[in-house]
């Protein structure tokens, strides 16, 4: 999952940067001024954005209706410290589809992000099912066939985004795009490393394997037709 | 104290008027008809006299047909009230003629008149003669008393005639007089509040509509709806003004709370983040340090802020300086800069101070120093690194003392140059902490020269830098 933090306030930005890596292993991309945070907004497909309303040279209001009037139904977690009623109507008038205001807990802000990012892919269940195995976003548990598998951040974070569209063909490109912000290090073949590094992980004797490579297009995972 | 409702004072007004009027008319009316009606008796008696004065001229008329001639004029008139009459030649004792009859007996009043109202020869006189009962206007008489030579001797002529019944009718002309003023004061003290209150309606409905402002429809564009009496549109528009100005000044403090809030919640949240994410998974003692030292860093950005909004409280709650002294700027600039200098150079900057001879302000030397602290401060932030901040005084020009502080930092755009001294002012919506001020430096600037009877100006060129000017005036 990619987040996109537009937060003029840099210390801030860094530590819900750090909170979201740390314990959803999402990527984030982090942008201290409107101008650059809209260019952003509309250059990635992020699967969050966490946006400040005032902020340098355009506001967060502008970034939000800009995005909206493209079409661009990226979800939208307003952070701000105004907290006057109208100014929270006025956010959820412009497409926002959730409001914190500042001072906020961490907590109570991750929960937040996590049902953000899984309403975007249509499931308001924390636990997903493929098959026998089962991924609860929430808790980050992964089990098959009843027995937890363990797995290092990376491999978790390419099954959940692979379990999230479930069924559906996802091409080395959009996991690049959704699992990697810009400061990581990101070749074609560290997909494949961590795809077969789930496999392995996944394959506990099964006959069946959940993840199919669909040559030249990418993988989909879902349950073999026994 | 509570002066009495326009409506009682005006309805006491309009019936004293009113009843003055009428008490004014009425005594006129009294004092013509009484006139009329004397003249009317005057009248008759003036043809008796005259008559009677005629006959007595007349020669050679016998003493009997005389007398009948006298009973003619005075016995009977058309009244049927019965004259009397005294004739008698002046030093006899004799009388020419009396009315007097075993009926009605001559009054004292004419057998022995009054000298006061006696005539001249030739001439007459009216006068009134009491009457001798209980009422005695009613009994009394009207009686004129004419003096004429004749033949060498003077004839007296009195005639009377009553005239109890012109005072039973002024009596009754007063009664009505006093009935019907008595009732038209009457029903002007009951009108007169109803017409008070509806030409004040205006001012009743003004009066709920302004009981309905509060805070919150200040911004409305005027309190009074409709059409007002002209008497009141300068108040209105007064009024009006004054509400606008209160509205302006509401809306002022609204957005002040509002950044103060922003202000003071944005390090809020970062702290609070700060201290969450430490907590959230065992670290390092280097990650718990660098934590700790950001929560105190942002802390002290508070604190900074919140002594700032203190320090602006205070100076707005106090026009004036408490006890102003005498401040010898040029000592007070020195010691700034040497203090400056130090840090300026820390970070690889300088200040420089241009000496001047012993210049004297009058004011508070706490705050002076405050503002060119703020100034300085604001010139070593926002001028470029390593940069040179220069700081001059000068003694002039007259009555002024100027102050400079001259950065080689980046040019301000002009549209920015007048906002400047708002509070929270940034140049642009954002509230970015990145540069370290908190928005109330300039503020408290002005704030302060203000209080000092100065003025501050600030230029900004790409070329040569920024400049920030201060006058006072030189005790």
């Amino acid at each position: 999952m990619r987040v996109l933090i537009i937060e003029d306030e840099a210390r801030l930005a860094r530590n819900i940067a750090k909170a979201l890596k740390e314990t959803r292993s999402y990527a984030v991309d982090i942008s201290t001024d409107g101008e650059d945070g809209r260019h952003q907004a509309f250059s990635n497909p992020y699967d969050l954005i966490v946006l400040d309303l005032m902020l340098p040279k355009v506001g967060g209001l502008e970034i939000l209706a800009s995005l909206r009037r493209e079409g661009n139904r990226v979800p939208v977690l307003i952070l701000t410290a105004r907290d006057a009623t109208q100014d929270i109507i006025q956010g959820l008038d412009s497409g926002c589809d959730d409001y914190m205001t500042k001072p906020f807990d961490m907590g109570e802000f991750l929960a937040r992000c996590k049902a953000l990012v899984r309403r975007t892919y249509d499931r308001p269940d924390p636990v997903v099912r493929v098959g026998e195995l089962s991924v609860d976003t929430s808790s980050r548990i992964v089990t098959l066939r009843g027995r937890r598998i363990s797995l290092r951040a990376m491999e978790y974070r390419l099954l959940e985004y692979l379990v999230l569209r479930a069924g559906q063909i996802v091409s080395k490109a959009e996991i690049l795009e959704h699992l990697y912000d810009f400061n990581a290090e990101s070749f074609s073949n560290v997909i494949e490393v961590h795809i077969s590094a789930l496999r392995r992980r996944l394959d506990t004797g099964s006959p069946h394997a959940l993840i199919h490579t669909v040559r030249g297009q990418g993988y989909v995972i879902e349950e073999t037709p026994a | 104290m509570r002066s009495l409702s326009i409506k009682l004072q005006l309805s006491l007004m309009v019936s004293f008027l009113a009843l003055v009027i009428v008490a004014v008319l009425s005594i006129v009316a009294y004092i013509k008809f009484e006139e009329s009606l004397l003249g009317n008796i005057d009248t008759t008696l003036r043809y008796m006299g005259g008559a009677i004065r005629a006959e007595l001229e007349e020669k050679g008329v016998p003493p009997e047909n005389r007398e009948a001639a006298f009973r003619a004029i005075t016995g009977h008139d058309a009244s049927g009230h019965p004259s009397q009459c005294h004739i008698w030649m002046e030093g006899s004792e004799e009388d020419l003629f009396t009315s007097d009859s075993p009926g009605a007996s001559l009054a004292p009043g004419l057998l022995h008149p009054p000298a006061e109202e006696r005539p001249d020869v030739g001439d007459l006189s009216l006068f009134n003669i009491a009457g001798v009962t209980e009422s005695r206007a009613k009994s009394g008489l009207r009686a004129l008393w004419m003096r004429r030579a004749l033949q060498g001797q003077v004839v007296n002529i009195l005639v009377a005639r009553p005239s109890g019944q012109l005072y039973y009718e002024l009596e009754e002309f007063l009664r009505l007089l006093l009935v019907s003023g008595g009732s038209v004061t009457l029903i002007v003290l009951l009108l007169v509040p109803r017409i008070v209150s509806w030409g004040l309606r205006s001012v009743t409905y003004a009066g709920k509509q302004l009981g309905q402002i509060t805070h919150r429809n200040l911004a409305q564009d005027s309190m009074m709806t409709g059409s007002v009496p002209a008497e009141l549109g300068p108040f209105k528009s007064a009024l009006d003004g004054m509400l606008g100005r209160m509205n302006e000044a509401m809306r002022q403090q609204e957005r002040l709370t509002a950044d103060v809030a922003h202000e003071l919640r944005t390090p809020l949240a970062v702290i609070t983040s700060t201290l969450q994410i430490l907590r959230m998974q065992p670290r390092t003692t280097t990650e718990y340090e660098e934590g700790v030292d950001d929560a105190l860093q942002d802390l002290r950005r508070m604190a900074q802020l919140v002594g700032q909004l203190l320090t602006l409280a205070r100076l707005d709650a106090v026009d004036k300086i408490p006890d102003p002294v005498e401040v010898r700027l040029d000592i007070l600039l020195e010691s700034l800069a040497e203090v400056f200098a130090d840090r300026a150079e820390q970070q690889g900057a300088s200040v420089v101070y241009t000496r001047s001879e012993a210049v004297c302000v009058q004011g508070d030397e706490a705050e002076l120093r405050q503002l060119f602290t703020n100034l300085i401060e604001n010139a070593l932030r926002y001028g470029p690194q390593n940069g040179m901040v220069c700081i001059a005084l000068q003694d002039g020009p007259s009555p002024w003392v100027t102050v400079c502080v001259h950065d080689r930092g980046g040019a301000i755009p002009p549209e920015v140059l007048p906002h400047l001294f708002d509070r929270f002012y940034r140049g642009d919506s954002s509230r970015s902490q990145a540069s370290g001020g908190t928005g109330l430096g300039l503020a408290i600037v002005r704030e302060i020269v203000l209080r000092h009877h100065g003025d501050i100006v600030i230029t900004s060129d790409p070329h040569t830098g920024t400049t920030v000017t201060v006058r006072l005036p030189r005790k």
